[in-house]
């Protein structure tokens, strides 16, 4: 009997479903429908019209994207954003996961190195960018000169297109291997000692401990890492800018990444159906390797569980 | 007699290797703690250097900062380049923009997001699972797809040219940086008040209580671990937002101190002393909550990587 009316009661509760959710849910509702539907509904509009922002919108079919594929422009800020993709999300995978087994082991020192290692984290990308711009600077700058110092050759670092790509990486790795270095170590911290005491009776040295114990169960970190990596550098932005907000891409567009294009067609250019193109083929990619990720960790991502 | 010589030989050669394996195994464990913490202490080095770097430059007078090779110790800090840095630029009053800032995206985000997260966790609904997916994709909404859109609506709504584009969105749950979000802020609060205890909230609505009673009275107050780790991550990439004020932001006396500090790098590329010295004060904030508040920021960085 109480348990009917509770039940009912309960029920009851529930029963308003929806509406008693609504309130709840309003402020997020607005704004995925305000801030989100909406301006991606105009973003896929407007990348088949002709618009400067001035003049209402002019229909144009598939001529922005035609205009894009024989850009040349557009195709070095893709494989730019590749190259830093590449390069970056794997140097900063391998060594957020190395300073991670490196620091593995708890302890006073230990404690102070990681907050050392994860500091960067919290300064402001102007600060930062800021900051390396100086140091990388080649005549009066740090590296240089500890460079000279050794008799080792000096570079340009971000005045030389050959080194542009990888002294901004060094800015971004600096600042971002601490973080990646904390969500592997909060997964090594989940994996059973266990594990690793029966590996060690069954004699497995500590290199196929790694191999066949810590690297499986890591997988499905390394998977969200790797994801995180290509949605972070396919549009990356910040730090470009600041690094030559006077001269987007300098020297000689070797730093012209996808996003800094698409805000330059926008803003510099005014060709916001251009930039609208770009923004579509941008969401497409995401999605593709949100739906790559997501397939990959229903295949994989269950080994490690 | 002769066996028992050899015996004790044999015996005394065993213990001998014996100590002598202890002994190899203990160097070799001493060794490899040295090497790990050699590699340790260079690998800080090399991540503290630019910030001590930042620090003595800031100090640096208008001919030490041309030197080459660079001096790592100014010979005559000038502790006058602070007050010299921030008259130069007004930087109170962008100090002052971000600081309304990051307090509207701090209580929009709290509001919305707790709310939400309320409603996708404790309340039953037809549809949530569908709606909760929705929230979750949006974390990887890649900015650069919705800034052209939210540029031109909010020029139609009238709002570049103030501070609005940058107070409003974190009330619809809609802050978004390449760092956090609201929609990160949602998951984190929601996995939690799953965890609650079911009894406990059963209890309230058996004693009456309603869903504002109990997101009031239950649940907010067993969940100030992770509403702390959320005000601190919205704080902190609201403080050091950048490109979000570089799109809505275009009236100078609405600038906050990323942009102002952009913009005073940009015209005195080489006033590195004055640029260091801003961008201390600056970041002053974000050292005292690292400080402060290391473990809740460290802790909201390593559950949105283990969230899969």
């Amino acid at each position: 009997m109480t348990q009917t009316s509770a039940r009912s009661r309960r029920s009851a509760v529930r029963g308003r479903g929806v509406l008693a959710a609504l309130p709840f849910l309003s402020p997020w509702a607005v704004g995925v429908i305000c801030l989100v539907a909406i301006p991606l509904g105009l973003c896929v509009y407007w990348s088949f019209t002709n618009y400067n922002l001035l003049t209402p919108p002019q229909w144009t079919g598939m001529s922005n994207y035609r205009a894009l594929f024989h850009d040349p422009v557009f195709w070095l800020s893709v494989r730019n954003t590749f190259y830093i993709t590449l390069i970056g999300g794997t140097a900063g995978i391998l060594m957020g996961l190395g300073t991670a087994l490196l620091l593995n082991k708890p302890g006073r020192a230990v404690t102070f190195y990681r907050s050392a290692i994860f500091i960067p984290a919290v300064v402001p990308v102007v600060s930062m960018v800021i900051a390396w711009v100086w140091i990388l600077n080649p005549d009066y700058g740090l590296l240089n000169g500890v460079l000279h110092l050794l008799h080792l050759p000096t570079y340009g670092w971000l005045d030389d297109p050959a080194t542009a790509k990888l002294s901004l990486l060094m800015i971004i790795l600096w600042g971002s291997v601490g973080q990646i270095m904390i969500v592997f170590l909060a997964a090594l911290k989940e994996i059973p000692q266990d594990y690793y005491d029966a590996a060690a009776v069954d004699g497995a040295s500590a290199w196929s401990q790694f191999r066949h114990v810590t690297l499986p169960l890591l997988s499905p970190v390394i998977l969200y890492n790797v994801v995180i990596a290509l949605v972070f550098y396919t549009q990356m932005f910040e730090q470009a800018f600041v690094a030559s907000p006077l001269d987007l891409g300098a020297p000689v567009n070797s730093t012209l990444f996808y996003s800094l294009y698409l805000y330059q067609n926008a803003f510099t250019y005014l060709s916001m159906g251009k930039a609208a193109a770009m923004a579509c083929l941008l969401l497409v990619f995401s999605l593709l390797v949100v739906g790559g990720f997501f397939a990959l960790n229903r295949r994989y991502g269950h080994a490690g569980e | 007699m002769a066996v028992t010589t050899q015996e004790t030989e044999a015996r005394s050669g065993q213990a001998a290797r014996a100590a002598r394996d202890a002994a190899v195994r203990r160097w070799r464990g001493r060794l490899a703690r040295i090497a790990r913490h050699t590699a340790a202490v260079v690998i800080v080095v090399i991540f503290l250097v630019p910030l001590f770097w930042m620090l003595t430059g800031s100090l640096k007078s208008n001919a030490d900062i041309f030197k080459f090779p660079p001096s790592l110790w100014p010979a005559d800090p000038q502790w006058s380049n602070y007050p010299r840095a921030l008259t130069y630029i007004p930087f109170w009053r962008y100090l002052g923009n971000s600081a309304i800032v990051s307090a509207c995206t701090v209580l929009g985000t709290l509001v919305a997001c707790v709310m939400a997260a309320y409603a996708f966790s404790i309340m039953r609904w037809r549809g949530r699972e569908a709606m909760f997916a929705v929230s979750l994709g949006l974390i990887l909404l890649p900015f650069p797809v919705v800034m052209i859109p939210l540029y031109v609506i909010f020029r139609h709504l009238g709002w570049i040219g103030s501070l609005t584009p940058l107070l409003v969105p974190p009330f619809g749950a809609q802050f978004v940086t390449p760092y956090f979000s609201s929609a990160l802020a949602i998951f984190l609060l929601r996995q939690f008040f799953r965890s609650l205890p079911r009894s406990l909230i059963e209890a309230a609505r058996l004693d009456g209580a309603g869903n504002w009673t109990v997101l009031r009275k239950v649940v907010i107050p067993l969940s100030r671990g992770p509403l702390i780790t959320v005000v601190i991550l919205t704080f902190l990439t609201s403080w050091t937002a950048f490109i979000g004020p570089l799109i809505f932001i275009n009236n100078q006396s609405d600038f906050t101190l990323s942009l102002g500090l952009e913009q005073y790098q940009s015209s005195h590329f080489t006033a590195y002393n004055y640029l260091m010295a801003a961008s201390l004060v600056f970041m002053i904030p974000t050292l005292i909550l690292f400080v402060v508040a290391q473990r809740h920021l460290i802790r909201g960085v390593a559950f949105s990587g283990l969230k899969n």
